[in-house]
């Protein structure tokens, strides 16, 4: 909000509801309108930024005042005639200073009086409760999202299970089988996913459709928005079709205008009605992603057979079945049907998902649970530097306490009173860190596309406050109960008599401040260990080497639709003309078209079968993955690879002509090695719907090598690749490839009009430039590494703040034991070499368990990082010698002002 | 004089800003005018509980305004000092009036 208040009228920054509450009720709305007039004063006058900066100090200050004044006026007592003479007499016997009231007061007049620490206490607590709150709502909103469904729990995929696949599709006869035989559900229905192509009015475009079951969307409890589901009669193949909308759909090519209920638009050029539009949210985004309409799915009589697996299976389990039983059931069926159906069924399994487990996988709870973990190490940080902090206020407070103690206060009301200071300050900066929380977690979620829940979802809930509160009591239990029990434990007579300032610590203190001091190395190297990791990871990606240059490249996708382009040829004769056209566009130096642009990792479009002259009996054992690819002749010009060996393919290379392919140097490395590949034989046996051909395989000859391009995973070989011509192999989308001497994005509209020039009926979409490939495919992994190095950044300062307080702090309290020995004689050097040297052994205590941990964590990560060669060496020593040189500051810079003072100086500051 | 009506030192403040201010007198404007004569920062958190309790002395009168899209939608309120305020603030002056009688003289001597 800040900062964007130029551009509309000015408008004061949104507060928190719950900041709010620290206002009275009756104040509330005053103050709040007084500010915001000032802050729209100040915006006119200045900047917004100012004025917001302005606008929070003022809220903040004032809820401070608020409460300071309203304490203030209570505690005269003078609120009204009555009360006057009443309170004396209802407070009879009992001790004003023994309130809770009391303490709350005491303590925030004892925070006032130095401020600097209870801001910075504040400030890193709420970074630390922050952090926490955020990936708790991330978690929470992660667990909630089947909640969006009816009775969740009851609701199941059933997926088939082939081979690897352990999601497969089943065919109609596997569901008609299955509904009939499984009676652990109440229901159960089917849905694919097709594309279409919506015509008419405006240009052409393709579209995301699910075809379901009419008993789907009742099932999972999901209904219209407006006008209606289609339901049971639109299955009639007598009824006229009709389509639901998503919302988002229904906005961005209808501009949400309602006459179009009960209007016709045309669908792969065939008459739809619309009948309703599906609510705007995100229900529909989890189960469907990027659905644009749906509509009913009718079984084709001559598509009930066993072959052919095109449907995914919802159901509702029975009242009372559990998924294991379910389970058990749909083993059982496809036991029975591998036996009647041996030739499609025999390896076929069924499994049945529960929908939390396919919304919230478990990797995806693994991430989670150890990036709670993180978090929480980081609030252990904050927690560990708060309660040295108080430790060493504790200790200048000796005096304090121990004339409370000898007035006769209880040890229990002293620990009460400090504890006290502790809530203040960790609900004050739960306060925060829920603001920070929310706005991080919003922030971090309009910058990942594909999170299953819209960042205007996270807000304030219960769960989430309690969370708060109860870390912040924990943090609050953490950081202050030991330092107050220790503060509690003086010696009456001798802090008195000594005049209170702490002499050389106790034992027991030194003990507790030693160990928090481990405790902090221990827990900030791994953490930020693992923050640098991941970070560099993503790094390590943004520099890959594609083998090509990326910059002046455009990129736009082609969709044919299929009920106009049947026949090969003329999506053949399309893409020529269509590249034709492009490569005419003043500015383009050079166009192509190709299934496929490798930005990415391991990426290649199509998979399949491979079947090598000579060698066909190998194919079963051999099921590396290998792409196929369809490119038009330019293809490789364009991209700018080399042919290494042979030629690349000609307009002669027509359809009529023998069938050719050009192969890459890892495909000859594995098949060919040593050998030259030109006019060897392979059949590429890829899906057919993907290639867009249904020929029988042939084989075709290898008339060129080109050389690889495309980055893989560090230490894989790039994949095998098999490219075939457009002339010989039409698909039915494709990439149009520019190279352009300009900025490619300005040459945009020129490609587009290329493309209408050619066919006013073809979609084209997703224009991109090279770099914006690259930005498009890095964008999540980059949210990430920003997360991470947030979080590792906040992590290490505050380490290395708490450090070199601690250190510091414990030194300088040395100085008298320092002069005493500078007296008697001790060398100066020597003894600023003690006094760094236990220091220096914590720290190295301190490190070693942390990249032991760390060592532990890495075991138990490794298996699931990216694997890319990260220098982690190089960042070990970097952390060592970083924290090492905090603490070897931190200890020679109070010990040699300790030690360059005269000794009888010294020995004075007591 | 009784104890309640005894002005505190920011009671006293606040309830003559109200008076200079006239019907003007709101929470930015009693702001501004205490900052501007006393070169003192206050904050609006502060003025306000000493408002309620001017009123709940019966000292001052408030009344809610009409709400402003400048003020984020929410009113103004207005507060205007009574005979009663007016008669406490001439007690004060008086008291104080008489603490202070012959204070030159005295520094003078």
């Amino acid at each position: 909000m800040i900062g964007k208040s130029g551009r509309r009228a000015i408008k004061a920054p949104w507060v928190p509801a719950f900041l709010l509450y620290a206002l009275p009720h009756s104040h509330r709305s005053h103050i709040l309108g007084d500010i915001a007039e000032q802050y729209t004063l100040i915006a006119r006058n200045r900047t917004s930024r100012v004025a917001a900066a302005w606008f929070w100090k003022e809220l903040i200050t004032s809820i401070f005042a608020n409460v300071i004044t309203r304490l203030r006026y209570r505690v005269r007592g003078t609120s009204g005639p009555s009360g006057n003479q009443q309170q004396p007499q209802s407070n009879r016997g009992r001790n004003p200073f023994d309130g809770f009231g009391y303490d709350l007061r005491f303590a925030v007049r004892g925070l006032m009086k130095s401020p600097t620490f209870a801001i910075g206490a504040v400030v890193m607590l709420a970074l630390g409760i922050g952090v926490n709150t955020a990936i708790f709502s991330m978690n929470a909103g992660m667990l909630r999202i089947v909640e969006r469904f009816h009775q969740p729990d009851q609701l199941v995929f059933v997926w088939g299970v082939e081979d690897r696949w352990t999601r497969s599709a089943v065919s109609a006869q596997d569901y008609l089988h299955w509904r009939e035989q499984a009676d652990a559900f109440q229901e159960m229905g089917l849905y694919r996913t097709v594309a279409r192509y919506v015509t008419g009015e405006r240009e052409p475009q393709r579209v995301r459709a699910v075809q379901t079951s009419a008993n789907l969307l009742p099932m999972l409890g999901l209904d219209a928005e407006r006008g209606r589901i289609h339901g049971v009669v639109d299955e009639d193949p007598a009824a006229p079709a009709v389509v639901v909308l998503t919302h988002r759909f229904w906005q961005e090519r209808y501009g949400g205008d309602p006459s179009l209920l009960g209007r016709t638009i045309r669908l792969n050029d065939e008459p739809y009605t619309v009948v309703g539009v599906l609510p705007a949210k995100v229900e529909f985004e989890i189960l469907w992603h990027d659905t644009d309409l749906l509509i009913p799915l009718i079984l084709d009589p001559t598509e009930l057979n066993w072959e052919d697996r095109y449907y995914r299976v919802i159901a509702r389990m029975a009242e009372g079945t559990s998924a294991e039983q379910a389970q058990a059931q749909m083993t059982a069926i496809a036991a029975r049907l591998a036996e009647a159906q041996p030739e499609t069924n025999a390896e076929f399994g069924a499994r049945v998902e529960q929908f939390a487990d396919r919304f919230y996988s478990a990797d995806d709870r693994l991430a989670m649970a150890s990036l709670l973990l993180a978090v929480f190490a980081v609030l252990l940080i904050a927690c560990v530097n708060l309660a040295n902090l108080l430790l060493a206020k504790g200790t200048a407070r000796q005096s304090e306490v121990a004339i409370r103690l000898a007035v006769g206060a209880s040890r229990g009301r002293v620990v009460r009173q400090l504890l006290t200071e502790s809530l203040l300050l960790s609900f004050t900066g739960g306060a925060f860190g829920i603001v920070l929380g929310i706005w991080g977690l919003r922030l971090l979620l309009s910058s990942l596309p594909s999170t299953p829940f819209l960042p205007e979802e996270v807000g304030l809930d219960p769960v989430l406050l309690a969370y708060t509160f109860l870390i912040s009591v924990g943090a609050a239990l953490a950081f202050g109960l030991t330092p107050a029990l220790l503060a509690s434990r003086v010696s009456l007579s001798e802090s008195i008599k000594e005049g209170g300032a702490g002499k050389s610590a106790s034992r027991s203190r030194k003990r507790f401040r030693n160990g928090i001091m481990v405790a902090q190395l221990a827990l900030t190297v791994p953490l930020v260990l693992s923050c640098v990791v991941g970070y560099r990871q993503v790094q390590t990606l943004g520099s890959l080497d594609f083998g090509f240059a990326t910059e002046g490249m455009l990129v736009a996708q082609v969709d044919l639709p299929p009920y106009r382009f049947e026949h090969a040829v003329d999506r053949t004769e399309f893409y020529d003309a269509v590249v034709a056209e492009v490569s005419n566009i003043p500015g383009v130096t050079a166009a192509a078209a190709g299934m496929n642009v490798p930005i990415g990792i391991g990426h290649r479009s199509v998979y399949g079968p491979l079947v090598i002259e000579g060698r066909e009996a190998e194919e079963g054992a051999e099921r590396g993955p290998r792409g196929f690819e369809v490119v038009s002749p330019e293809y490789f010009e364009t991209i700018g690879v080399p042919i290494a060996r042979g030629r690349a393919f000609t307009a002669a290379d027509g359809p009529g002509d023998p069938a050719v392919a050009i192969v890459n140097e890892a495909l000859v490395r594995r098949y060919w090695p040593g050998q030259d590949a030109v006019g060897k034989r392979l059949i590429p046996d890829p899906p057919s719907e993907n290639w867009g051909q249904q020929d029988t395989p042939e084989f075709v000859t290898v008339v060129g090598v080109v050389a690889d391009f495309g980055a893989t995973f560090y230490g894989d070989p790039p994949n095998p690749a098999v490219y075939m011509s457009h002339l010989q192999q039409a698909p039915y989308d494709i990439k149009l490839i520019a190279r352009t001497a300009a900025d490619p994005l300005s040459l945009a509209p020129a490609l587009r009009a290329a493309v209408t020039r050619t066919d006013a009926g073809v979609p084209l979409s997703q224009i991109r430039t090279g770099p914006a490939l690259i930005d498009d495919w890095l964008q999540e992994s980059r949210t990430v590494a920003a997360t991470l190095g947030v979080l590792g950044l906040l992590a290490l300062g505050m380490a290395m703040l708490g450090l070199y307080g601690m250190v510091a702090y414990s030194v300088a309290q040395r100085t008298f034991e320092l002069g005493v020995r500078m007296v008697l004689g001790a060398d100066i050097r020597a003894i600023r070499w003690t006094v760094m040297r236990s220091f220096v052994t914590l720290a190295g205590a301190g490190v070693l368990i942390g990249l032991v941990v760390s060592g532990i964590g890495g075991l138990i990560v490794r298996s699931q990082l990216v694997m890319l060669r990260i220098p982690i060496f190089s960042t070990v020593v970097g952390l060592i010698v970083l924290l090492g040189g905090v603490v070897l500051l931190a200890s020679y810079l109070p010990a040699r002002r300790a030690t360059s003072i005269e000794p009888v100086q010294a020995l004075r500051c007591e | 004089m009784s104890k309640r009506d005894y002005l505190g030192d920011f009671e006293q403040v606040v309830l003559l800003t109200v008076m200079r201010l006239g019907p003007d007198a709101y929470g930015v404007s009693i702001k501004q005018e205490i900052e501007q004569r006393t070169h003192r920062k206050v904050s609006l958190g502060a003025i306000y509980p000493t408002l309620d309790r001017l009123e709940a002395k019966g000292l001052v009168a408030s009344r809610v305004g009409v709400p402003t899209a400048e003020r984020g939608g929410r009113a103004k309120r207005h507060f205007e000092i009574n005979s009663a305020g007016l008669a406490a603030l001439r007690r004060s002056h008086a008291m104080l009036a008489a603490l202070w009688d012959g204070f030159e003289q005295e520094v003078a001597s």
